[in-house]
């Protein structure tokens, strides 16, 4: 019963945390479809875009009609199920890959921020080289590297991406290790890993979810900026890989503003999602972004002799 | 009444805007507040954070306003200053400064009234100061925000003032370019103070000044401020809900309780005839280092919550005289002695109090 | 013949290193170490009530620490019930003494509701025998504490109780483990005036239900005043006036002591007395004065204040005080 009822808690503040913040009830939604579409893929797609088709040559970059309501690539393929599929290994590749990026930045920021010392200064610098190493020229390498595989992919934005998600959990560990109740929980006998165990990680959690929302949306750009260079898994579609084809394939002398739009169009859709989604999560896990009541610059001008209306509902 | 400025000279601590009021035959009270009230807008429904609180100072006079958390006492001094949150709305009442209504003004002339006429001391002061420039730069900030309406004011004659206010307070004006994380709590403190006499005040609200701070130097600062107020002619508003400082520092006593006034008396009147059942209850609550015999009091319950508010008197819950009549009906505030003012039915009404029934 | 002492004090002391720079090490000589606690000694009867006094940097939290065994002394030795603290291993040393700290908002993790907090000690020292015991414990430990119904209490979390129903959370959380001492770090400055008599009022009762001891940290001498049986004042890292509560307020021989008295805030405006407002404030623990290490404020320092640090005069009845202007009454 006591679960219950605090998760029940938890989500009324959640919920209004979105009534006041519309943008990110938005993205909530637009994330949701995104991820919709990427499940439901084979329902939803008209045609399957790995299929082997014969094309004639009237095929190719030919524009949007009824069959193809966006029209078709350069292989004459319907670029909309090509979008539908794509959709997949974009999201997959960026929710993994974050997924990695969390469990190590985090560990790394839990044990630089908890442990301190020697330790954890050197964790923290090695943090600070990979934060300063500008992302794709490494991660071209590391591609070109280990091959041009999705599992390689995701590993290799996976280990680029942790630092910043290192650097946030390490702070907020900081913090919640020198509060009271940590301090009582030590008066009373518990050793370090009943504290981070009860204590740091419940609090640590919520932000850490907050910075993972926005490391997927880093993470989806990565994979499609890798795949529009080329570097992406050439077996799978994705929305960087129709990009890079597009792209290569003289799409825009064609004329065939399809085949680069739409795939582009999705990715800002998720890139954004993931934005307006994060921005408000860490609105709510982090009280201290919240703007002081004194700093808003319209002052009451008091208007005495109007007694202003209570609103309804008590 | 008519408004004429007159300018005395160059000399910041002598400028001064002087209105003439016509009617002035009497010394009316520096500041009249009548029926003031606050309230919030909250997810949760309207706050009734403040209601009908009226009180007057003259001055060099200081008036202890006291309550326990939640019970309206910031409220009234931000809404006193117009400084409430977004969220805020004054509903009613007046609050008189030198005649002149401070609610009904436009916000430029508040500007002006603000820091100029009344200033205030904000709570957990000492760590309100920017801590990347320096206490002079602070103090001298506020003087050429507030101080001064049109002239110039060169560097030197602030400099000097800037000095002038240290030493009032007791810092070395050696320090005034030293940051604040070079200062010690009780230094701060003082700090502040100065910062709120810059441009030499009628009134000073100081909202709990001494909160947080050891002992020795609550005594330091309480001292300074008793020595300001008489060089300076200040009146001091002393918002605590430390009673004993108010015995030691304030002339009148305003006690509130849930967003209302409980009572209002003279401090020899509020410690020696409280008339208030919470008023004594609270008295009873407070320690007093010279007599030590007694045992403390606790007052059962707690304060009211400002959304969903009884119909009766706040204090009914947690009182151990009420009556019938107090459940249903707000007592009104009324002076039941020259100058003592209480909102009670049973005071008000001279009801007798059950024998079985007890107050300290 | 006296009791043993539930816990006994001998010449503490504790000296933190300062970590200079470089070149500052080598330039000047003088302090390496900030002696927050140094050469402190009292005992605790059973069932007495002892209030620590002073201001801030006298080394009162210092010396909580270093009873709770979050810091570790660098002299002097601990005894509870008589035995050498450092024979026992932390574990053993928290079951004797527990602490009740300052701030109720933030002794409590917001996200575990009563009952976890309270059992939480039992969990960490494995003392539960079986859920049902574990029950049975944190309900008498609330019970004690003050919160009854114990059971509607469970599952609430710490913002849904007020300030004084969280510090009783606190207290019940550190009477769980039954300890012999009950360490209270201003537990009460932080609550409003009329709960604080609740408060006061329980960790009175405590000493009769439970026959706790209370070393009681404050630098309010006001509520001391009413609570507490033997006061002990801190100045420096030096207790520099002790004895029972009565003769200390009424009686004090420590110039510091008499000062402190006389400014402490009375809830009575007609009473005119003479305040000793010290100048300044108290000294940064890394310069020690050499002699008296209250001479420079001191109203009354003669020529000697400065070289002789002052042994303990003891006077009637158990009250000492470390001045050289006291003459014994023995």
């Amino acid at each position: 019963m006591n679960r219950f009822s605090r998760w029940r808690g938890g989500f009324k503040n959640f919920w209004r945390a979105f009534r006041h913040n519309r943008l990110g009830l938005l993205g909530l939604i637009m994330l949701a479809a995104a991820i919709v579409i990427a499940v439901f893929a084979p329902l939803i797609a008209p045609t399957d875009p790995y299929a082997r088709v014969r094309v004639k040559v009237e095929d190719i970059y030919a524009p949007p009609s009824a069959a193809h309501p966006f029209g078709t690539d350069d292989a004459g393929k319907d670029v909309l199920s090509a979008f539908i599929y794509g959709s997949r290994v974009s999201l997959i590749v960026g929710f993994a890959a974050s997924l990695i990026s969390l469990f190590v930045g985090g560990a790394v920021g839990l044990i630089a921020g908890f442990y301190g010392g020697r330790l954890g200064n050197f964790l923290m610098r090695i943090n600070d080289i990979f934060l300063v190493i500008p992302f794709l020229p490494l991660a071209i390498v590391l591609v070109a590297l280990l091959g041009q595989s999705l599992i390689n992919i995701i590993l290799v934005i996976g280990l680029l991406g942790w630092s910043s998600t290192a650097r946030l959990v390490r702070s907020q560990v900081l913090s919640v290790k020198e509060r009271q109740f940590v301090t009582r929980a030590r008066a009373i006998g518990a050793g370090n890993l009943h504290i981070i165990w009860h204590h740091i990680l419940p609090l640590v959690l919520p932000l850490l979810l907050a910075n993972t929302v926005l490391i997927i949306s880093l993470s989806i750009l990565a994979e499609s900026s890798l795949a529009f260079l080329g570097l992406g898994d050439p077996t799978v579609i994705s929305w960087g890989s129709m990009l890079n084809f597009a792209f290569t394939r003289s799409a825009m002398s064609a004329g065939a503003w399809w085949a680069l739009v739409l795939p582009g169009l999705g990715i800002v859709w998720v890139v954004l999602a993931c934005t307006l989604l994060g921005n408000v999560l860490e609105e709510i896990f982090n009280p201290r972004l919240k703007a002081h009541h004194l700093s808003s610059t319209d002052k009451m001008v008091a208007i005495p002799n109007e007694i202003q209306p209570a609103p309804s509902g008590k | 009444m008519k408004f004429n400025p007159r300018r005395l000279g160059n000399d910041p601590a002598s400028i001064a805007l002087d209105w003439r009021i016509d009617n002035m035959s009497s010394p009316a009270p520096l500041l009249e507040v009548k029926n003031l009230s606050t309230h919030f807008l909250t997810d949760d429904g309207v706050m009734h954070a403040v209601e009908d609180v009226s009180f007057t100072l003259d001055r060099g006079q200081s008036l202890g306003l006291v309550g326990e958390s939640g019970c309206g006492k910031t409220t009234t001094m931000l809404a006193l200053m117009r400084l409430l949150p977004p969220n805020g709305r004054i509903v009613k009442g007046q609050v008189l400064l030198e005649g002149r209504d401070l609610l009904r003004l436009p916000d430029s002339e508040m500007q002006r009234v603000r820091w100029s006429k009344i200033s205030l001391i904000f709570q957990g002061a000492m760590n309100a100061l920017n801590p990347v420039r320096t206490v002079g730069d602070q103090i001298a900030e506020s003087i050429r925000r507030h101080g001064l309406v049109g002239g110039r004011l060169d560097n030197h004659a602030l400099d000097q003032r800037v000095r002038q206010l240290l030493d009032m307070v007791g810092i070395a004006s050696s320090r005034q370019d030293q940051y604040p994380h070079q200062y010690s709590g009780g230094m701060r403190q003082r700090a502040m103070i100065a910062m709120a006499l810059a441009c030499t005040p009628d009134v000073v609200i100081a909202d709990e000044p001494t909160t947080a701070l050891d002992v020795m130097i609550q005594a330091q600062i309480l001292d300074l401020l008793q020595k300001l107020q008489r060089e300076l002619g200040l009146a001091v508003i002393l918002i605590t809900h430390d009673l004993a400082v108010v015995a030691e520092m304030c002339d009148r006593v305003l006690v509130m309780y849930g967003g209302k006034v409980a009572e209002y008396a003279d401090v020899d009147a509020i410690y020696n005839e409280p008339l208030h059942p919470y008023t004594r209850l609270l008295l009873a609550a407070f320690p007093d280092l010279t007599q030590p015999e007694g045992k403390l009091v606790a007052i059962p319950g707690y304060p009211p919550r400002l959304h969903a508010l009884p119909a009766g008197c706040r204090f009914e819950p947690r009182c151990p005289v009420r009556i019938g009549k107090c459940v249903t009906a707000d007592p009104p505030l009324r002076e039941v002695k020259p100058g003592h003012w209480v909102a009670c039915h049973l005071v008000t009404e001279q009801l007798p109090i059950h024998p079985t029934t007890s107050l300290p | 013949m006296n009791p043993t002492p539930v816990l006994e004090i001998t010449r503490l002391r504790k000296h933190f290193p300062i970590s200079r720079g470089l070149l500052a090490s080598f330039r000047r000589r003088s302090a390496h170490s900030v002696h927050a606690v140094d050469d402190i000694s009292f005992q605790v009867q059973p069932g007495e009530i002892l209030a620590l006094v002073g201001e801030s940097g006298c080394g009162k939290t210092t010396t909580a620490k270093l009873l709770m065994g979050l810091e570790q002394p660098s002299g002097g030795t601990i005894h509870f019930c008589g035995q050498d603290v450092a024979t026992f291993d932390l574990k053993q040393m928290r079951r004797q003494i527990q602490m009740v700290f300052q701030d109720p908002y933030e002794s409590l993790n917001p996200r575990m509701t009563v009952f976890e907090i309270v059992a939480e000690p039992l969990n960490v020292h494995h003392l539960a025998r079986s859920r049902e015991d574990r029950i049975d414990r944190v309900k008498r430990a609330l019970k004690d504490a003050g919160l009854k119904p114990a059971e509607s209490y469970f599952n609430r979390l710490p913002h849904e109780l007020s300030g004084g129903q969280r510090q009783r959370v606190v207290i019940a959380a550190a009477l769980v483990l039954e300890p012999t001492v009950l360490l209270a770090d201003e537990p009460v400055s932080m609550l409003d005036v009329s709960i604080r008599a609740e408060i006061l009022n329980l960790l009175t009762e405590l000493r009769q239900t439970r026959g706790i001891s209370v070393l009681f940290i404050t630098h309010d001498l006001g509520t001391v005043a009413y609570f507490a049986d033997r006061i002990a004042v801190m100045y420096l890292g030096r207790i520099v006036e002790i004895g029972p509560a009565r003769d200390v307020l009424s009686n004090p021989q420590h110039p510091y002591t008499k000062a402190l008295l006389s400014v402490v805030p009375v809830p009575n405006p007609r009473l005119r007395r003479e305040r000793i407002i010290l100048q300044g404030e108290t000294p940064n623990p890394i310069d020690l004065p050499g002699g008296c290490r209250f001479h420079p404020r001191c109203p009354v320092a003669i020529e000697q204040c400065r070289q002789i640090d002052p042994p303990y005069v003891e006077l009637s009845n158990s009250h000492r005080a470390a001045c050289l202007l006291i003459e014994s009454v023995l």
